[in-house]
């Protein structure tokens, strides 16, 4: 198990819990990312959504206030371009920062995302031990060094 | 040299583009880097340039031309609003930190006043940015 950055660094003194709505289709890859998150022991609270018409009806609904969302791209019902366009698109919820977090690497995509909104693109390794590296630094950067929105 | 990613930093403080350059040429060097010295100037670096950037950092407060007021003019463009642009300021007051986001920062991140806390923010923000997040490539149509 790799050592988080957060032994070091530690969190901002915000009062209001990390919330991060991880919006995947793949039950097998849900899974590695709770474990991932389990197993290095960090702060806050991983909710999914099963695609991106589940994630929608999550933040409608007031169910989930997240400071972070990761998005896959290829899903069902309502797919992750699509629900990134609805989002940043939403005067509610467009300065909720989205990752992609997808298998492809399409050029012409990672473009795409850019335009419609999307904070940061990364990739999502096929391998559980370059997952946790990856979802480490994803983590870190973004709670340790990057200022959130929506958190007081 | 042309095909790696050019990265544009958009800052005023000449101590802070001092660091800033220090730091990058200490660094494996994974992109290009351009300064700017307030918006204006970024405006005509960004009409002029050979190849488009892949990635800016913009300081929050400018003289003339404030750094949100840049970023509205990148997302309305329909040739830049692809760019990812990273905010950074000394003072991140909440309000200042949601409007950087509402109005199309990707990342928004507190520029410390202390050299070696600036170091080590602006590596990690630098080796995150390059390493593990795709960033968008100058397409043929990007280049001129």
């Amino acid at each position: 198990m790799i050592s988080p950055i957060i032994a070091t660094i530690p969190l901002p003194a915000y009062s209001k819990p990390l919330v991060i709505l991880i919006v995947e289709d793949d039950e097998d890859d849900r899974e590695l990312l709770q474990i991932a998150f389990n197993e290095g022991n960090y702060k806050g609270e991983l909710v999914f959504a099963n695609d991106g018409e589940h994630a929608w009806q999550l933040l409608k609904n007031g169910e989930v206030d997240p400071s972070l969302l990761l998005l896959d791209i290829n899903m069902p019902r309502l797919n992750g371009m699509e629900f990134l366009e609805r989002i940043k698109s939403s005067a509610e919820f467009k300065a909720l920062p989205i990752l992609m977090f997808t298998t492809s690497s399409n050029e012409t995509m990672i473009r795409q995302a850019y335009e419609l909104g999307a904070n940061s693109y990364v990739v999502k390794p096929q391998n559980f031990q370059r997952l946790t590296e990856i979802w480490d630094q994803v983590y870190s950067y973004w709670t340790q060094m990057i200022q959130l929105p929506f958190r007081e | 040299m042309a095909d790696k990613p050019l990265l544009m930093v958009v800052e005023d403080d000449p101590d802070h583009r001092f660091i800033m350059n220090w730091s990058y040429q200490k660094s494996t060097q994974l992109c290009s880097l351009l300064f700017a010295e307030d918006a204006e100037q970024a405006l005509l670096y960004l009409d002029d340039l050979p190849t488009y950037p892949s990635l800016m950092l913009l300081d929050y407060q400018l003289p003339g031309l404030d750094g949100v007021e840049l970023l509205k003019q990148i997302r309305r463009s329909a040739k830049w609003k692809y760019l990812p642009v990273v905010m950074f300021s000394q003072f991140p007051r909440k309000e200042i930190i949601e409007h950087a986001y509402e109005n199309g920062a990707n990342a928004f991140v507190t520029k410390p006043q202390d050299r070696g806390d600036f170091l080590h923010i602006w590596n990690t923000v630098f080796d995150f940015w390059n390493k593990h997040s795709q960033l968008p490539k100058a397409t043929d149509d990007m280049r001129r």
